[in-house]
């Protein structure tokens, strides 16, 4: 098992990046994986620093990566309002936004589809002032 | 015709705003622009919305803002988010800046 604390800041998106490729490496991802499952953990970090609610300044990030039965996952923890800006419930998001015309193409909002895109399965509980997102990749 | 390269190796929410910033002062004066993309290890969506941002101001004033030397951690990114038919993407610097000669 792999653990790391993080302040939630931006700032911390390097070692999420770290963390991320370290258990990449200890699950034997292929290179390719491995990046789409940084990518995934840099989005979600990103997502929780920019849209959590009742965050303290002072907030941590708990960040755990072990192998199960049925693959790698990964957890980010940290203690806030109930908030699920990852909607699970919704269908798999399509982050192919070339159907609109460059004058009209997001520059924003796609970390979502990119998450869902780059882990096999995602999850977001809250329990007892804690919330939980997890994020999978079948090995 | 400007070539951009980027300080660090990553462009993510951490620092897009900066590169924003400092891209917004360019654009106001260069259309025609290579991003040297070859020391960037990773974009996430910030990163690569700050791009298209850059994209857009440039073909604003009938220029263009064509990438090179994606390195392939970012092209996984790129991939996924079938960039290759947004942006235009070289090989080489040396390939896009070629591709501004009339």
């Amino acid at each position: 098992m792999i653990q790391l604390e993080i302040p939630a800041t931006m700032e911390s998106l390097s070692r999420v990046r770290w963390f991320a490729q370290a258990c990449a490496h200890v699950a034997g991802l292929a290179d390719s994986r491995a990046d789409l499952l940084t990518l995934a953990a840099v989005e979600v970090v990103s997502n929780v620093v920019r849209h959590a609610r009742g965050l303290r300044r002072d907030a941590q990030i708990e960040l755990t990566g072990k192998m199960d039965g049925q693959g790698l996952l990964l957890a980010f923890r940290y203690t806030a309002d109930r908030y699920a800006p990852i909607d699970t419930s919704n269908p798999l998001l399509s982050p192919d936004m070339t159907h609109h015309a460059i004058e009209r193409m997001p520059e924003g909002g796609f970390g979502l589809g990119i998450i869902q895109q780059a882990a096999d399965t995602l999850n977001y509980r809250h329990e007892d002032g804690v919330n939980t997102v997890q994020i999978r990749v079948r090995i | 015709m400007l070539i951009i390269q980027h300080p660090t190796d990553h462009l993510d929410a951490s620092n897009a705003a900066n590169f924003r910033s400092a891209m917004g002062d360019i654009l106001g004066t260069q259309h025609k622009l290579v991003m040297d993309m070859s020391a960037l290890k990773f974009v996430d969506s910030s990163g690569l919305g700050a791009l298209i941002a850059c994209l857009r101001e440039t073909r604003k004033r009938q220029g263009d803002f064509r990438l090179a030397a994606v390195s392939t951690p970012v092209s996984t990114l790129f991939d996924l988010m079938h960039m290759h038919r947004v942006f235009s993407i070289y090989d080489t610097v040396d390939t896009a800046v070629q591709s501004y000669a009339p």
